[in-house]
């Protein structure tokens, strides 16, 4: 099938950025073809970037909750980038918050998101590690 | 189009609302020169998009103030509007009424893109050029999922206020309880309930006319 929006990989994790008006039928085949994606490349994140799209309508501020809870399921975070203000507050005017997506500013903030928490996953004990060993370092000049 | 009232003087008596008359009068000469046309020829042609677009400029260096440019500006473009309205075929279009068929899910996009370059012409701010298409995607939505077929209308208002209304409008099943889908304790399976509601909270003006079996006409407006 050719897609409408290409989902990137990037480090893991998948990327997906909307510069197109969303129809209805375009953001339902986004979501088939997210899931898929994440099974195939077992993707740890995934970045859905609206900068350039049109406005977030219900069911689109829907669908995008949607793909969140689903992408939940099969173990990856999602994190929406690049809402503008005016999109915002039409959201929270119309009372949908988008309650339990993750949000960040811009593409590079929710990249940072999601490379921290794997940076966190990987090595968790890197941090109290380290204060170990000052505690240590402490010690040993007293 | 009877000349009783010329359309000159139409936009000078609404610029000389916002300007000094002199300044009214250097403003609108202005625009006119710039837009290549002659105030013989204007009253011809009337307000079209060039002149529209020079005038703003002139506006904007006089009046400075977002809002009152926008309404200012708005009720010039609406002359364009009972000008196009009295005489089939003019170039009011841009600035006139838009009727847009929702028939397909195509439809839905088209309808709130036009509806947002219009909100843009008429001078509304980002935000509510952003609530305007969301209100109109929503109505357009409705129609195409619940009556299959039906058509959104939508242009300038001047009265009382500078402003945009919308009207959707279809020949479906009609909504059997309105109060129960306009109340926030309502979820449809869709989440498309959720939509009129939302609608509802991002206009000024909203009403809904619905009987079951006899359609559902959406009424709204929004004020610069």
């Amino acid at each position: 099938m050719a897609r409408a929006i290409p989902i990137i990989r990037l480090h893991g994790n998948l990327l997906v950025s909307i510069q197109i008006a969303l129809s209805d039928r375009v953001i339902l085949e986004l979501r088939d073809d997210i899931a898929r994606e994440i099974r195939r490349y077992e993707a740890h994140g995934l970045v859905v970037e609206v900068s350039g799209v049109d406005l977030f309508d219900s069911f689109i501020a829907r669908s995008i909750q949607d793909l969140s809870k689903m992408a939940k399921l099969m173990g990856v975070r999602t994190i929406l980038a690049g809402l503008n203000a005016g999109m915002a507050i039409t959201l929270v005017e119309m009372g949908m918050a988008l309650d339990g997506v993750e949000t960040a500013l811009n593409l590079e903030s929710a990249l940072e998101m999601l490379g921290r928490g794997r940076v966190a996953r990987d090595a968790p004990h890197a941090p109290d590690a380290r204060a170990e060993d000052e505690d240590l370092l402490l010690a040993a000049t007293d | 189009m009877a000349p009783s009232e010329p359309r000159a003087d139409a936009v000078r008596t609404i610029l000389s609302y916002y300007l000094s008359r002199m300044t009214a009068q250097s403003v609108f000469r202005a625009a006119l020169h710039r837009a290549g046309v002659g105030e013989t020829a204007f009253e011809r042609t009337g307000v079209d998009d060039a002149f529209l677009r020079e005038l703003r400029r002139g506006v904007e260096l006089f009046v400075h103030d977002e809002r009152r440019t926008a309404q200012c500006m708005a009720q010039v473009a609406g002359l364009a509007e009972s000008a196009s309205s009295s005489k089939p075929g003019s170039r009011g279009a841009d600035t006139g009424v838009i009727e847009v068929v929702i028939q397909d899910e195509n439809g839905i996009v088209d309808a709130r893109t036009r509806a947002r370059d219009l909100a843009a012409q008429l001078g509304f701010r980002s935000t509510d050029q952003y609530k305007i298409a969301t209100a109109v995607s929503e109505l357009s939505r409705n129609i195409f999922r619940y009556a299959g077929r039906g058509k959104v209308r939508f242009g300038p208002v001047t009265s009382p206020r500078a402003g945009i209304f919308v009207i959707a409008k279809d020949d479906g099943p009609g909504i059997p309880n309105l109060p129960l889908v306009l109340s926030t304790a309502y979820r449809s399976t869709t989440g498309l309930g959720r939509g009129l509601q939302g609608c509802k909270k991002i206009v000024d003006e909203f009403d809904v006319d619905t009987a079951v079996g006899k359609g559902t006409t959406v009424t709204l407006r929004k004020y610069l």
